[in-house]
C-alpha cells in the first residue's frame, strides 16, 4: 500500500474575526511560475533571496496606463520616476515605451544621461539641487522644477552666468482635501506664494516658465484629490495666460497613484481599494478639457507615475530558514529576506504565496526576516499553509521602492533578474560581495596591523 | 498523553473545547493524531503509526508531533502532564 | 499747361500693360494662345501682305477704345477676344476694297458692328457655356460685305500689286526679287497647303506668313503645333477621300477650319489628352460637312463662309459635351494658363493632390490610437446600405481587445472611453436609454443601441453608435464643437463586445443608409512608423489616431488678409521683400509680392498649410517660398514626412521638356515631388524647423534637387532659406515696429 502524502499536524483556533465573515478563506494556490519561468529553477540558478522583474508586466502596465490617459486627452507624456526603481534595465524599458525621465538628485540625473536619455527629456525635481547640479542641468537643457525661492534665485544667477534661458516649472502644493498636505515641497497655492514665484520668474525674464508641477501625495486612494489639484493648476495656468499672455507647454500632475498592495492596517484589500488608471484619468482629463484652455493651446499632461507602473512587475523569491513556536503559541517562520531588502514591508501587507503546493490548511503565523533586530518583521499576521525549512515563498508587488531603498545591512543585497518578453531570465544586477562592501573603505595607517 | 475529557473531536476535523468554549479545526494528520491519542497510544506509538501511514521520515514526524503537542498543551486540549 | 502732357504720360504708363496685352492678345488669341512670341509672329505674319496687315492695329485700337469708353469688362479687352474679331473683319474688308474715305468709314462701322455683336454674343452664349470664337467676325464680315454692295463709292481691290510696290519702296529691287523668289518656291503640296491654311486665317495668301505662324505656334506650345498639323492632315485626308475639291485647301481657303477646330477642342477648351485628341479627330468629318454644306448655302449670297464651320462645330460640341458625364476623361479647362502644356501639368497636379478632397472636414471621434475593427464593405455588418461605416476598438500589444478573461464589459479596453464630435455641428438625434448587452449577446431590436446623430451641414450627418446608456451628455438641439465629448463607448445594440460605430449619412435618421465620405486628416501607426493620410478612408486593421496641431506651427501659418509679411535677404545688400496677404472675390487667399506682382494662392485648413496655385515671375522670392513650403503639416510628430507634387512646368524647364511636350498629352515622363519634415530639438519646444526638398525626376532618374529650411520661433516664421539651381537664398523675417 502506498503511503499518503505527509503534512505537519496543525490545529487552529476558530475565532469569529471579521475576515471570517467574508466567507471561507481562499485556497492556497501555489505560485510556481512567473511568465512561464519556474520559480524553483530561478532560485536554483540565481540563489535565494531573488528579485524578479517581469518585462512583460512592465510593458503591459505602462501601455494600460498610457491608454487610459491618451484615449481621454490629446497630449500625454509619462516621465519615469527614477527613485521608484532606477535599475538601468527597468528604466530602459520605460524609455523604450516612450517615457521621459524624472529625477530628484544629481546621481539620478547622471544615471538618466547614462541610460541615453536626452537632456531635454529629463525632469529635475527635488529640494536639493546644488549650484553645480543646476549648472549641469541647465547645460543639458533639462526641465528644472523649482522647489523654493533659494533655488529660484540660485538658478537665475546660473542662467545669467551661462547666458542661457533654461526651461523651468515651479512645484505647487495645495489643499486637495487630503491629509496631510505636503506643504514642505514647492510653493503654496492658497497663500499666493506660487503666484509670487511666477511673478518673479516672468518679470525677471531669466528663466522660461514652460509648466507647472504638483505632486500631491503618495498612494492616493481617491481620484478626487487629483481632480482638485488639476483644477487649481489649471486656474493658475489660465491666470498666467491672461495676465502675461504666456501659454504654458505642460501641466505635470506628478505621481502618487495607488497600487493593489494592501496598506498595513487597511480595512479593504488593496485590490478593491485602489482606483484604476481609468479613474485617475477621468478625474484629471475631465478637468483639463473643461478648464477653459483655448483650442490648440491645451497643455501637455505629464505624469510622473512610479509605483503604479512598476509594483506589479516585481517579485521577491525567498526561502524558509526555520520555524519556531513562540511563547504565545503563534508559529513564527524565519525567511531569508528581511526589512533590509524588503523595505516596503514597513508599509504593506504584501500578498505572499508559497512556491510549491503546501497543503490547503492555513495556519496563523508571523514572518520574520533573518536579521537579529527586533524590527525585522515581514508580517505580523498571515495565514499560510505549513512551511518547512527549505520551502520557497513568493512575495508579490515589490517592484516599487524596494530595489532603491534596500539596505546594505547584515546580509548582502541579492541578485535581481529580469524576465524578458519570452520569459528568459537576464541578470540585471548581480548580488553584492564582500569586495563590493569594502571597496570604498580605507583603513588608516595606524590601524593596519592588529596589536597583539 | 491524555486528552482533556471536555474536548470533543468531531467529523471534518472540528474540535470543541466545552470548558473553555473554544472551537478549533485540525488538518487530517492532526485529526489522526488526536484519534490515536484517544485510543490511548503513547507518543512513540503515535509516531510509529504515522510513519507507517505517511510518507515521511521518523525524525521529521517526531519533531512535528512534539511541536503539535506543545500547541495542544497551550490550548489546554492536552492535559499537562 | 505742362500738366496735361504729364497727366497723359502718367495715364499712358498706367495703361501701358493693358494696351500691350490687349494688342498682342488680339493676334495670339487667334491661335488660342497669349504667348508673346506667338502673338508677335502672328502680327509679323499679318504684315507680309502689307495692304491687309496695316489695318490690324488701327482696328484693334479703335475697337478697344470704343469698348473702354462704353465701360465693358476690361478683362474682355485684355483677352483680345474683341480685338481679334475686329481685326479679322477689317482684314477681310481690306482684301476686297481699295482705300478711300468711304472705306475708312466702312472700317469704323465694321468695328462698331463687330464689337456690339461680339458683346451681345459673349454674354448671350455664356449662359450655355458656348464660346463666341470668331462668330462676331463671320457675322460682321458677312454683314459688311453684303451691305457694302449698296455703298457705291467703295472700289474693289486690285490685289497684291501694291505689296510689290511697297516692298520696292523699302528695299528696292533686291527685296522685290527676294519676295518673288520666296513666292515662287515650290514646296511639297501638303506643307504648302498647311502653311497657306494658317496664313489664310489672317487673309494672307502666301506661305511664309504661315511659316511665321507655325514657328510661333511651335515656340508657344508644342501641343498646339502638333494639333494644327494633325487637324490639317486629317481635313485634307477626309476631303481627298470624299473627292472634294482639294484646290480650295491648297489655297488654304478652308483648311484653317480644320486647324482651328482641332486647336480648340484638342488643346484649348479641354485638358489635352488622348481623349481630347480623339474628340478633335472625330469632329473633322463634322467640320468637313459644314464646310461643304455651308459653302453651297453661301453661294446663294455670294459670300465666303470664312471660319463659320469652325465656329459652329466648336460651339456645338462645347454645348453638347456638357451633357455627357465623361469629365473623368475629358476635362474642361477651368482656368487658362499660358499654354495647353501648362494646363495639362497643372491639371494633373491638381488631380493628384486633391483627389478625394471634400469641403467638410471630418475628424476621428476619439483621442489616442484605435484600431479599425471593421471598415467599409466589412464582412460582418457593413454591407449594402450600411457599407460605408467604420467600427473602432482598442487593442493591446498582442492584438487582443480585452484583458483576460474578457467576460465582463469592463475587461474591454475601449469600454468607457470618451467619444467625441467629429466636427462642428448640431445634435439632431439622441438615444440614451438602451441597456447594455452581456459579452457575446446582441440586441437586434434596437440594433444601433445608444446613438448620437449630428448635422454638420446640409445633407451631411454623422452617427456614433453603441454608446453606454446614461453617458450621453448632449441633447437634441445642442451645438457641438469639434472634439466635444458626446458620451462613452458602451455595448448597446447589435454589439457583442464593446466598440464604436461611426458613419456619415445624408439624412438625420437612425438606421439611414451610409454615405461614402473621407476623413480629412489622420495618422496611421505601423511597424515602419507614423504616416499622414489626408482625405482617405481608414482601412480595416489599421491603427489610427487624430492629428493634434502644434500651437506654434499653427500660429506661424495663420496668415490674415491685410497682413504684410516682410523678409530681408541676407545677401544682395539686404534687399527687402514684402508679401501682402490678400483675398480675391472667390474667397481665395494669396500672397502678393508687390515688387514682382507674383501671386501664390494658399489654404490653411487647420491641420495642413498648402499652396494651390502660383502665377508670376518664377525667379521671385515668393516662388522659392511657394516651393519650400508647398505643404506643411501644422503638427509635430517626430519622423513624419508629408509628400506632395508640384506642377511639372514650374520646375522642369529645359529643352528636353520642350520636346517632351509633343507627346505630353499621352505620356509625361517627369515628376516634381515635394517632401517636408518637421524637426524640433526639444519636445516641449515652441521652436520648429521645417526641412523640405523638391526633386525633379525624369523617368525615375533624379535630375534636380532643391533644399529648403523654414525656421519657426514662438509662433512666427523667422527665417527661410533655400538652395536651388545656382541660387542660395536666405531670408530673415522683419516684423513691423509696434
Amino acid at each position: 500500500m502506498s503511503k499518503l502524502r505527509y503534512e505537519r499536524p496543525i490545529i487552529r483556533m476558530l475565532n469569529s474575526t471579521i475576515t471570517q465573515k467574508f466567507g471561507s478563506s481562499p485556497g492556497f494556490k501555489p505560485f510556481t511560475h512567473i511568465d512561464g519561468m519556474s520559480v524553483k529553477e530561478l532560485i536554483a540558478d540565481y540563489g535565494s533571496p531573488l528579485f524578479v522583474v517581469s518585462e512583460r508586466t512592465l510593458r503591459q502596465t505602462y501601455k494600460a496606463a498610457y491608454r487610459a490617459f491618451s484615449t481621454r486627452y490629446p497630449k500625454v507624456q509619462f516621465a519615469w520616476s527614477y527613485k521608484t526603481n532606477y535599475l538601468g534595465a527597468v528604466c530602459q524599458i520605460f524609455h523604450q515605451e516612450g517615457s521621459w525621465a524624472e529625477v530628484v538628485s544629481r546621481f539620478e540625473f547622471e544615471k538618466a544621461l547614462r541610460n541615453g536619455v536626452a537632456g531635454n527629456k529629463i525632469i529635475f525635481n527635488g529640494p536639493e539641487k546644488t549650484e553645480d547640479d543646476l549648472r549641469t542641468a541647465v547645460q543639458y537643457g533639462a526641465l528644472i522644477h523649482i522647489d523654493h525661492f533659494d533655488e529660484l534665485n540660485m538658478l537665475s544667477m546660473v542662467a545669467v552666468e551661462l547666458g542661457v534661458k533654461p526651461k523651468v516649472a515651479i512645484r505647487v502644493n495645495m489643499d486637495t482635501g487630503v491629509y496631510p498636505i505636503w506643504d514642505r515641497f514647492g510653493f503654496n497655492y492658497e497663500s499666493g506664494q506660487a503666484m509670487e514665484a511666477i511673478q518673479k520668474i516672468m518679470t525677471d525674464g531669466f528663466l522660461e516658465l514652460v509648466g507647472l508641477h504638483c505632486h500631491i501625495g503618495t498612494f492616493m486612494l481617491s481620484a478626487d484629490a487629483y481632480r482638485i489639484a488639476t483644477e487649481k493648476l489649471s486656474k493658475l495656468a489660465l491666470h498666467i495666460a491672461e495676465h502675461f499672455g504666456h501659454s504654458l507647454s505642460y501641466l505635470d500632475l506628478g505621481g502618487g497613484f495607488a497600487t493593489k498592495n494592501t496598506l498595513r492596517g487597511a480595512y479593504l484589500n488593496g485590490a478593491d481599494a485602489a482606483p484604476s488608471f481609468h479613474d485617475y484619468a477621468e478625474a484629471i482629463t475631465d478637468v483639463l478639457l473643461n478648464a477653459g484652455f483655448q483650442a490648440g493651446q491645451l497643455p501637455t499632461l505629464i505624469l510622473e507615475t512610479g509605483r503604479a507602473l512598476v509594483d506589479d512587475a516585481g517579485y521577491l523569491l525567498g526561502s524558509v530558514i526555520a520555524n519556531k513556536r513562540l511563547s504565545d503559541g503563534r508559529r513564527a517562520t524565519i525567511l531569508d529576506f528581511g526589512v533590509n531588502i524588503l523595505f516596503t514591508a514597513f508599509w504593506y501587507e504584501h500578498t505572499i504565496s508559497t512556491a510549491q503546493a503546501c497543503g490547503q490548511y492555513g495556519e496563523d503565523a508571523v514572518l520574520y526576516g533573518p536579521l537579529c533586530m527586533n524590527i525585522d518583521v515581514i508580517r505580523e499576521h498571515i495565514k499560510l499553509p505549513p512551511l518547512n525549512r527549505g520551502d520557497q515563498v513568493v512575495v508579490h508587488r515589490v517592484g516599487a521602492y524596494n530595489m532603491t531603498q534596500w539596505m546594505q545591512f547584515i546580509t548582502l543585497r541579492p541578485n535581481v533578474v529580469l524576465l524578458d518578453m519570452d520569459g528568459k531570465p537576464h541578470l540585471m544586477r548581480a548580488a553584492e560581495t564582500l569586495d563590493d562592501l569594502v571597496l570604498n573603505e580605507s583603513i588608516p595607517e595606524h590601524l593596519m596591523e592588529l596589536v597583539h | 498523553m491524555i486528552i482533556n475529557p471536555n474536548v470533543v473531536v468531531r467529523e471534518g476535523g472540528f474540535v470543541f473545547h466545552a470548558e473553555r468554549g473554544d472551537s478549533f479545526s485540525v488538518n487530517p494528520v492532526g485529526a489522526e493524531i488526536l484519534r490515536l491519542l484517544r485510543q490511548g497510544q503513547t507518543v512513540a506509538e503515535v509516531v510509529q503509526e504515522l510513519e507507517n501511514r505517511y510518507d515521511a521520515d521518523v525524525a521529521t514526524i517526531e519533531k512535528d508531533v512534539t511541536d503539535f503537542f506543545d500547541v495542544l498543551r497551550h490550548y489546554q486540549i492536552l492535559e499537562a502532564s | 499747361m505742362h500738366r496735361i502732357p504729364q497727366l497723359l504720360l502718367l495715364k499712358i504708363r498706367q495703361l501701358w500693360p493693358l494696351l500691350l496685352d490687349s494688342t498682342l492678345n488680339s493676334y495670339g488669341q487667334l491661335f488660342f494662345s497669349q504667348n508673346r512670341v506667338l502673338s508677335v509672329m502672328v502680327m509679323a505674319a499679318s504684315f507680309t501682305n502689307w495692304e491687309v496687315g496695316r489695318w490690324g492695329l488701327p482696328a484693334i485700337w479703335l475697337t478697344h477704345a470704343l469698348a473702354w469708353i462704353a465701360g465693358f469688362d476690361k478683362s474682355l479687352i485684355r483677352g483680345g477676344m474683341l480685338g481679334l474679331n475686329s481685326l479679322l473683319v477689317v482684314f477681310g474688308l481690306a482684301l476686297l476694297f481699295q482705300v478711300n474715305v468711304p472705306f475708312l468709314l466702312l472700317l469704323v462701322a465694321a468695328c462698331m458692328f463687330t464689337l456690339v455683336i461680339g458683346i451681345a454674343l459673349h454674354y448671350g452664349l455664356s449662359h450655355w457655356g458656348i464660346p463666341i470664337l470668331s462668330l462676331p467676325f463671320v457675322l460682321g464680315i458677312w454683314m459688311m460685305e453684303v451691305a457694302s454692295r449698296q455703298f457705291a463709292l467703295l472700289e474693289w481691290s486690285t490685289g497684291s500689286i501694291y505689296t510689290l510696290n511697297e516692298l520696292y519702296k523699302w528695299g528696292g529691287s533686291s527685296l522685290v526679287q527676294a519676295y518673288e523668289v520666296f513666292l515662287g518656291l515650290q514646296l511639297p503640296s501638303l506643307i504648302e497647303g498647311y502653311l497657306r491654311s494658317l496664313a489664310a486665317i489672317l487673309f494672307q495668301n502666301n506661305w511664309f506668313a504661315g511659316l511665321f505662324i507655325a514657328l510661333g505656334l511651335l515656340v508657344a506650345s508644342r501641343i498646339l503645333f502638333s494639333l494644327s498639323v494633325m487637324g490639317f492632315l486629317l481635313g485634307y485626308g477626309s476631303q481627298w477621300m470624299l473627292g472634294m475639291d482639294l484646290a480650295t485647301l491648297n489655297y488654304g481657303a478652308l483648311g484653317f477650319n480644320y486647324v482651328l477646330t482641332t486647336l480648340a477642342l484638342g488643346g484649348y477648351f479641354f485638358i489635352p489628352n488622348a481623349h481630347s485628341y480623339g474628340l478633335a479627330m472625330a469632329v473633322i468629318p463634322l467640320v468637313m460637312t459644314l464646310n461643304a454644306g455651308f459653302s453651297e448655302f453661301a453661294k446663294v449670297f455670294q459670300v465666303p463662309i470664312y471660319s463659320l464651320p469652325f465656329a459652329l462645330a466648336t460651339g456645338f460640341m462645347m454645348y453638347v459635351i456638357k451633357f455627357s458625364n465623361r469629365t473623368d476623361v475629358l476635362a474642361p479647362v477651368l482656368l487658362q494658363l499660358r499654354s495647353p502644356e501648362e494646363n495639362l501639368y497643372a491639371y494633373q497636379n491638381q488631380k493628384q493632390r486633391f483627389k478625394g478632397f471634400v469641403w467638410q472636414q471630418i475628424h476621428l471621434p476619439f483621442y489616442g490610437t484605435w484600431r479599425v475593427s471593421q471598415g467599409h464593405n466589412g464582412g460582418i455588418t457593413h454591407r449594402e446600405h450600411w457599407q460605408y461605416a467604420w467600427d473602432f476598438d482598442q487593442t493591446d500589444a498582442e492584438g487582443r481587445t480585452f484583458e483576460y478573461p474578457g467576460t465582463h464589459r469592463e475587461d474591454y479596453y475601449c469600454y468607457n472611453l470618451p467619444v467625441l464630435a467629429p466636427t462642428n455641428g448640431v445634435v439632431v438625434a439622441v438615444q440614451d436609454h438602451i441597456p447594455e448587452n452581456e459579452i457575446g449577446k446582441v440586441n437586434l431590436v434596437q440594433n444601433w443601441g445608444n446613438t448620437v446623430i449630428i448635422q454638420h451641414t446640409e445633407g451631411l450627418y454623422s452617427k456614433l453608435s453603441h454608446l453606454k446608456g446614461g453617458t450621453v451628455c448632449v441633447k437634441v438641439g445642442d451645438v457641438v464643437q469639434t472634439g466635444q465629448r458626446l458620451g462613452v463607448v458602451g455595448n448597446s445594440g447589435r454589439s457583442p463586445e464593446p466598440h464604436l460605430h461611426f458613419q456619415l449619412q445624408t439624412t438625420p435618421y437612425i438606421g439611414a443608409a451610409t454615405l461614402r465620405y473621407p476623413i480629412a486628416a489622420y495618422l496611421t501607426h505601423t511597424a515602419e512608423g507614423i504616416a499622414l493620410r489626408q482625405y482617405c478612408y481608414p482601412e480595416e486593421g489599421e491603427q489610427i489616431s487624430a492629428v493634434q496641431s502644434h500651437a506654434s506651427l499653427a500660429a506661424a501659418f495663420a496668415f490674415v488678409p491685410g497682413q504684410t509679411v516682410s523678409f530681408q535677404r541676407e545677401d544682395k545688400d539686404g534687399e527687402v521683400t514684402h508679401w501682402q496677404v490678400e483675398t480675391d472675390a472667390w474667397n481665395k487667399t494669396c500672397f502678393h509680392e508687390v515688387a514682382t506682382g507674383a501671386r501664390a494662392y494658399f489654404v490653411n485648413d487647420g491641420t495642413v498649410f498648402y499652396f494651390t496655385h502660383y502665377e508670376g515671375d518664377r525667379k521671385s522670392d515668393l516662388f522659392a517660398f511657394y516651393m519650400g513650403c508647398h505643404k506643411v503639416l501644422l503638427a509635430f510628430y517626430r519622423g513624419v514626412s508629408v509628400f506632395d507634387e508640384l506642377p511639372l512646368h514650374q520646375i522642369w524647364q529645359s529643352p528636353r521638356r520642350w520636346i517632351s511636350d509633343f507627346w505630353s498629352p499621352f505620356y509625361v515622363a517627369g515628376k516634381a515631388t515635394f517632401a517636408a519634415i518637421n524637426e524640433a530639438s526639444e519636445e516641449v519646444s515652441q521652436d520648429i524647423s521645417i526641412c523640405s526638398s523638391v526633386e525633379l525626376f525624369i523617368r525615375s532618374d533624379r535630375k534636380q534637387q532643391y533644399a529648403f529650411k523654414t525656421e519657426i520661433v514662438q509662433g512666427h516664421i523667422t527665417a527661410f532659406s533655400g538652395q536651388f539651381g545656382t541660387i542660395n537664398l536666405t531670408l530673415r523675417r522683419i516684423f513691423p515696429a509696434l
